[in-house]
């Protein structure tokens, strides 16, 4: 195929800056020392936790409903009994009763991360509010 | 005059560029970037809908088949485009997911309390993978260098 060299040349500038700028914003340093157990609403941030090696995560459904099973709230209950809960991570803002009941009686932060970016400038504005969300939460 | 004319070429060179569309948000912003001063790419889901749950309309119809390049997350999640991206000529479709080395499958629990229901699915938010994005960024500007300019020209 024939290569345009214009927007060629043009292309590789925009990779290489990038590249170089969104090394700058993503060079963050998340930790979990205490082992604090972040709880999400969906499975949404799973690469994002598994990328900075934070292990200590659960689950409540791969959906972003916000729906939660009366099971699934049992077993979030007892799993604070005897952990610290770092956060309810939630991933639309529709503000569901029974999360928020569910972070009253875990006492803890309810913390919006938008996975999706719909208020941020740009994608290393994205980025950057999600890190800065989690680090919230992991404080 | 000389700056109209001036304008008028560069717009003509904007709109003569490749024509590239991208199904959510967060891709179109790396797309946009890598893309800057060679094409504006288009939003396919916009804000008001999810890319979980929308209805395919004339409009994303158009934009699709308008495109030199479709960039969609995974051939399994913007299923709403499913029927129109099955008649694009290969290489017309960019899946994220092709360009990622860290994928995670979960479990389908639409419903939870019937466990026998249970499916392993691809976890489609690649994208908050730094890995992954990098990965993405590499590839998908080998592609767009790739594009035939005169082919391109043809389209419009």
């Amino acid at each position: 195929m024939e290569i345009d060299p214009e927007n060629e040349k043009q292309f590789q500038k925009n990779l290489d800056l990038f590249l170089r700028k969104f090394s700058e914003v993503s060079r963050i340093n998340l930790s979990n020392d205490d082992k604090k157990i972040v709880i999400l609403q969906s499975n949404s941030a799973e690469y994002f936790l598994n990328d900075f090696n934070i292990k200590d995560f659960q689950i409540i459904s791969n959906n972003h409903e916000g729906n939660i099973s009366m099971k699934k709230y049992n077993e979030i209950i007892t799993l604070s009994e005897g952990n610290k809960i770092a956060c309810l991570v939630v991933d639309d803002n529709s503000n569901s009763d029974v999360l928020k009941n569910l972070a009253k009686e875990l006492n803890t932060q309810l913390v919006f991360v938008d996975i999706v970016g719909h208020d941020t400038k740009d994608f290393y504005d994205f980025f950057q509010s999600i890190s800065e969300r989690f680090s919230t939460c992991l404080q | 005059m000389k700056l109209l004319i001036l304008i008028l070429f560069l717009s003509l060179n904007v709109i003569a560029s490749v024509k590239v569309s991208v199904s959510i948000k967060p891709i179109h912003s790396i797309v946009a970037l890598l893309t800057e001063d060679v094409t504006v790419p288009d939003l396919l889901i916009n804000d008001n809908q999810t890319a979980h749950h929308f209805f395919m309309r004339p409009s994303h119809a158009r934009k699709i088949t308008n495109s030199d390049l479709v960039v969609l997350v995974d051939k399994n999640f913007e299923k709403g485009f499913q029927k129109i991206t099955s008649n694009l000529e290969n290489g017309k479709i960019f899946y994220f997911s092709d360009t990622s080395k860290k994928i995670i499958n979960s479990n389908h629990d639409e419903h939870d309390e019937h466990d026998e229901h249970d499916e392993e699915i691809l976890n489609p938010h690649l994208w908050l993978d730094r890995e992954n994005i990098v990965n993405f960024a590499k590839n998908l500007s080998n592609k767009l260098m790739e594009i035939d300019p005169e082919n391109v020209k043809q389209f419009i």
